[in-house]
């Protein structure tokens, strides 16, 4: 009988200990151990899991944009190679960075100090990973994408600049939308405001596929920006007045919006003249 | 230490650590409603033809070990039901009906004294008999709507329904014998613009989602959209603003658009996708800093 009751309370113990252990690796503010590599590789990894299906995803990636763009103007072997590899090369260069960041995570856990501020400073160092994931590897500065280019035949170029013409377009539109929605969410606007807006955002020189929490950042800022004149020709007095301390708010958003690439540092960003 | 000591401590630590701390486990904040992360699907055994569906009828509730933490989240300690927070939409909705309908100053009157009447009935949106239980499970988007999916209020408040749907309601309620008929017709004119937008928008949001995980190419996106738009009834768009804010993750859903479109590598990417579940919160947290004031 009492080894009955010694293994339930083993076993209780165990199971105790675990859920405690999974409670402290998924809060992670709240506790003060030391963080290891693991939970480290979690917030680098945060979207796909781990390495290894980071690198699998990535990979059906690579292989993802080979058809689409095999699809359009029906690629050759050869070019699908170079393709191929260029995709492998950014997937290094990431990598790259995973190690960077991995070193520096050591380093920092190697401090005689370590505590809850290194432990947030960790956290920052893994969200340099995390973001790069988080937009994606194969934008158009990766290596994927201007091989993608150079290899093509001036008459293939043609037909993929169309159809990248035609998918940013439609892209622009969605965001734009999306962002119209958020915004009438929050502030009323007539059926005719929200056209109005939404082809004044939709004119504006930006990349699209940025339908995320930021975009609408940007999008506010831009507006935040607009002369006297534009305002008036989608707004009324009263709503100026009324959204005058979300743009002043919002003006202020300049850094935060280049740091996460949706501005260019010598953008003027529709700064008024 | 005795088993009923080690209950207590583990009880205590749910209480004083996990509980507060789910709210940490926010993924993303949206524009006034934001989302949690509450489960992740099992998907190595539910979605064995790669469309992104699980394969049973009923969807499967998988709560993993490192999501039980959200299932300790102390509901029932919001204090006394109240719909306070619902006092911003109900200012905005009343602006849009002055926006639209350009009621007279008398009728505004009229018009402000019923949208704060309303305020009081809308307590009853809180979920009373919910309050103290978790219902965890799997919203699935479905031709009818999503299925499964929950509301909350800021406090953890179980909702009975969408706080916009709502409070949109009520206004038209309230509006219709204060306005006259054009008035009252003008603004239903732009509440149905209102919807077709807020529909596209969440079809928007959708395809963006489906597209950052296969790539479709410009034909497939119309095709696709055009089927979603006939055959999804109603679409949630809280709860799609979350998944498009935060690619890492895919909505369960149920389409025979997207088998008969999508390549069968791109039915295969889908199917491996992190399908987990996102509950709506109401926050009023918001990247705008507006505060809606009560015409005068």
């Amino acid at each position: 009988m009492s080894s009955i009751v010694s293994f339930f309370s083993r076993r209780f113990l165990i199971i105790c200990i675990a859920v405690m252990a999974v409670g402290c690796l998924s809060l992670p503010a709240r506790c003060d151990a030391q963080i290891d590599r693991v939970q480290f590789d979690s917030w680098m990894f945060n979207n796909s899991g781990s390495e290894t299906t980071t690198r699998t995803t990535l990979k059906t990636r690579i292989d993802l944009e080979v058809s689409y763009l095999d699809e359009i103007v029906d690629l050759n072997d050869a070019q699908i190679e170079k393709i191929r590899l260029a995709g492998t090369g950014d997937v290094k260069f990431l990598f790259d960075d995973v190690a960077v960041a991995r070193r520096d995570f050591d380093e920092l856990m190697l401090k005689e100090d370590a505590n809850n501020a290194n432990f947030n400073e960790g956290y920052q160092i893994a969200s340099r990973i995390q973001q790069k994931l988080q937009r994606g590897i194969f934008g158009d500065k990766s290596l994927l994408r201007k091989v993608s280019q150079t290899v093509l035949t001036d008459e293939q170029r043609e037909v993929a600049m169309v159809d990248k013409k035609q998918r940013n377009q439609r892209l622009k539109q969605a965001t734009s939308r999306v962002f119209i929605v958020d915004f009438q969410r929050q502030f009323p606007l007539s059926a005719t405001q929200q056209q109005k807006l939404q082809q004044w955002i939709e004119q504006l020189d930006w990349e699209a596929g940025a339908v995320n929490y930021s975009g609408s950042f940007l999008f506010l800022y831009l507006i935040s920006k607009m002369s006297d004149d534009e305002l008036a020709s989608i707004f009324d007095e009263s709503q100026i007045k009324a959204l005058k301390p979300t743009f002043a708010a919002a003006a202020g958003w300049r850094p935060f919006l280049i740091e996460q690439g949706l501005l260019a540092a010598d953008d003027k960003g529709g700064e008024k003249q | 230490m005795s088993r009923s000591m080690f209950i207590f401590i583990v009880m205590l630590w749910l209480a004083l650590v996990v509980a507060p701390g789910a709210a940490n486990r926010v993924v993303a904040q949206d524009v006034t409603l934001e989302v949690v992360t509450i489960v992740e699907n099992d998907d190595e055994d539910e979605d064995d033809d790669g469309d992104g569906d699980d394969d049973d009828e009923e969807p499967v509730n998988a709560i993993r070990v490192e999501n039980a933490a959200v299932a300790a989240m102390p509901f029932g300690a919001h204090g006394p039901v109240s719909a306070e927070f619902m006092e911003p939409l109900v200012i905005g909705e009343l602006l849009f009906i002055k926006q639209v309908a350009s009621p007279d100053d008398d009728q505004l009157s009229q018009l402000t004294a019923a949208a704060k009447a309303s305020l009081k009935p809308l307590s009853d949106i809180v979920d009373d008999d919910a309050q103290q239980q978790w219902v965890g499970g799997n919203a699935v988007l479905t031709d009818e709507g999503v299925k499964g999916l929950m509301f909350y209020g800021p406090n953890q408040e179980r909702l009975k329904e969408e706080p916009f749907a709502r409070v949109r309601a009520d206004a038209a309620k309230y509006a219709k014998p204060i306005l006259t008929v054009e008035q009252y017709s003008a603004y239903l004119a732009e509440v149905e613009k209102r919807e077709r937008l807020e529909r596209d928008a969440s079809l928007d949001l959708l395809m963006t989602v489906i597209d950052h995980k296969v790539l479709l190419s410009n034909d497939q996106w119309t095709e696709l959209r055009a089927a979603f738009d006939k055959s999804f009834k109603k679409l949630e768009y809280a709860w799609l603003r979350m998944y498009a804010s935060n690619p890492g993750y895919a909505p369960t859903m149920r389409s025979a658009a997207m088998k008969e479109i999508l390549t069968e590598k791109q039915m295969k990417v889908w199917g491996s996708a992190n399908n987990t579940t996102f509950q709506v919160y109401w926050t009023q947290n918001s990247f705008m800093q507006v505060e809606l004031e009560w015409p005068k």
